[in-house]
């Protein structure tokens, strides 16, 4: 199970960096599917099946397919040069990931060096129990933001109505 | 007897198992993966065969030709020339398509059309790697397929296949709710993603005692019957629309007729394949088709029973009877149908198919709680006949007045 474990970390370590490094914006969009499938790999191996299949359904199915179909509609279909990471405008993005990256280790931080025996197994019934019950409110506060980011978005993308003459 | 046949598969499987007793238990789970594996590999590249030689021989039949009649009896071993012919011929790639890219494109398709048939059980006892998830990796393992023809249409650097990739993934990502939707009901109603519960979910044995107690032999008939045939989730009402809507929307996530607009051979020339050839192209036909099957089995395994039927025929014979009865039904409906236009599809699914699967759910939860079956049978019917009547007359429209035609 380790061997997979370090197979699925090179993998997911390489796609990601490729979807760094890379100056073709379409290219960097594939390899970050492969990294999101890596992911949903190392989620499989820790026996969290739900997590992993949600993982390609919500990142590969719908938000990669968004980017390709979004970069699909601009003009620069054929993939624009991006902005090579070492260049000076990409400044805000490493301290935006830096941000996240201190976040992340913030609220991790008691966990982060504990491998107390294998992890425990999540069944798809204590995750509907969760959102369903304990985490019922910020769910549905959740999805009433999506729901209001897509009527706003509907409503920016809405033709001018065309004044009468 | 029934039982040995029913069983030979996993018989042979356990026999094989015996040969490795003395190995390490890491030699032996390797040996027991190979041997599901193998099957799958080796069967469905076959079965994919056989398809297209029935299909291009019932189309001809629906179009008034002969179809193939040249290669052997009734042209049977067209499939095989074919094959021969994508090998050897030439793989052109052009100059100024994306190398890398096009050429894992037709592998990704291959691969995640292949990685779902694994969770499909094809018999008792018959499940490729029984998930407890089984559904949903279908699911988000089907839905790869989408970035595969974005990778196709987008690395050919041609306006049609540029053109075919953007119309599938838009067509995709519509029909992907509905046919998801549909087959939440099944999930909601067993109370599991496992593909093996939901199949025994529809045998009745649990509820009517078994009929060796009968003496009468019509009695023991119609029992069988019952128990094997009568849990079919599609002769409930949110089953039957359940199965109706998966269906539709399945034909759009396949890409074929009449929702073939992807690759319409009269607009955009094959749409994101018109770059490929020689066995790049047979690749993206194998992973067509074996999508195909394997949306037919999912479709048998939620709404049809898997493989339950009554006794006459093994467990295997059914699931794989059934499969292709949906698969010549698809054929069928391609010989039949005019192509839709854009806007035709995109108001299908998001006014009719969508609110119709929303309905659908809610009926089926209607008559999860409702304790009187048959009370619950007619209630959510009537749901479901209403919801029918309005939503077709709202996605009709004015189209439905009589068409004066002058010059015709």
């Amino acid at each position: 199970m380790e061997y997979v474990f370090y197979i699925l970390a090179i993998w997911t370590v390489g796609s990601g960096l490729l979807a760094v490094l890379q100056r073709n914006l379409v290219h960097c969009a594939l390899a970050l599917i492969a990294f999101f499938a890596g992911i949903a790999g190392i989620f499989f191996t820790l026996r969290a099946e739900f997590l992993g299949a949600v993982q390609i359904i919500v990142y590969v199915g719908a938000i990669a397919v968004l980017i390709l179909f979004a970069i699909m509609l601009t003009r620069h279909v054929t993939g624009e040069e991006t902005i090579s990471p070492f260049s000076g405008h990409a400044i805000w993005g490493w301290l935006a990931s830096a941000g996240v990256l201190a976040m992340l280790i913030y609220s991790l931080y008691d966990q982060l060096f504990i491998m107390s025996g294998p992890p425990s197994q999540a069944t798809v019934l204590d995750i509907g129990n969760a959102m369903m019950r304990r985490y019922a409110v910020p769910f549905e506060v959740i999805s009433l933001l999506l729901t209001a980011a897509l009527v706003g978005a509907v409503v920016i993308a809405l033709e001018e109505p065309r004044e009468k003459k | 007897m029934y039982e040995f046949v029913d069983q030979i598969f996993v018989k042979i499987g356990q026999g094989i198992m015996l040969l490795f007793q003395g190995q390490s238990p890491f030699v032996q789970a390797f040996i027991w993966t190979i041997l599901k594996i193998l099957p799958i590999i080796a069967i469905f590249p076959g079965i994919f065969a056989f398809t297209t030689w029935a299909e291009r021989k019932l189309l001809g039949r629906i179009q008034n030709r002969l179809g193939p009649n040249r290669c052997g009896p009734v042209g049977l071993f067209q499939p095989i020339a074919d094959g021969i012919k994508t090998l050897t011929k030439e793989d052109i790639v052009p100059t100024t398509a994306d190398k890398p890219v096009h050429t894992l494109s037709p592998v990704i398709a291959v691969v995640a059309s292949f990685l779902v048939i694994t969770v499909l059980p094809m018999g008792r006892n018959m499940t490729g790697a029984d998930l407890n998830i089984g559904v949903l990796f279908f699911f988000a393992v089907g839905s790869i397929g989408e970035v595969s023809i974005f990778m196709a249409g987008w690395s050919s650097h041609n306006k049609y296949s540029l053109l075919g990739g953007m119309r599938a993934i838009a067509q995709m990502v519509s029909y992907e709710i509905p046919f998801v939707l549909s087959a939440i009901t099944v999930v909601m109603v067993v109370g599991s993603l496992s593909t093996n519960d939901i199949v025994q979910a529809q045998q009745l044995h649990h509820i009517v005692e078994d009929p060796e107690g009968f003496s009468d032999t019509m009695k023991r008939v119609f029992l069988h019957l019952f128990n094997n045939v009568g849990g079919w989730f599609v002769f409930q009402p949110w089953g039957f629309f359940g199965f109706l809507i998966f269906f539709i929307s399945s034909l759009a996530e396949l890409n074929r007729a009449p929702f073939d607009l992807p690759e319409a051979e009269s607009e955009i020339i094959a749409g994101h394949h018109t770059e490929y050839s020689g066995f790049k192209f047979a690749l993206f036909a194998l992973a067509e088709y074996i999508s195909m099957i394997a949306v037919c089995g999912l479709g048998v395994t939620l709404f049809l029973g898997g493989w339950n039927g009554p006794h006459i025929l093994p467990s295997w014979a059914w699931f794989f009877l059934k499969i292709f009865t949906l698969m010549i039904i698809m054929i069928w409906i391609r010989g039949t149908f005019p192509r839709l236009r854009a806007d035709q599809l995109m108001g299908f699914a998001w006014k009719f198919l969508l609110p119709l699967s929303l309905v659908n759910i809610l009926a089926a939860g209607l008559w999860y709680h409702i304790p009187s079956r048959s009370f619950g049978w007619l209630a959510t019917a009537l749901i479901m006949a209403t919801a029918y009547h309005y939503l077709s007359k709202f996605v009709m429209g004015k189209s439905l007045e009589k068409r004066i035609y002058r010059f015709a």
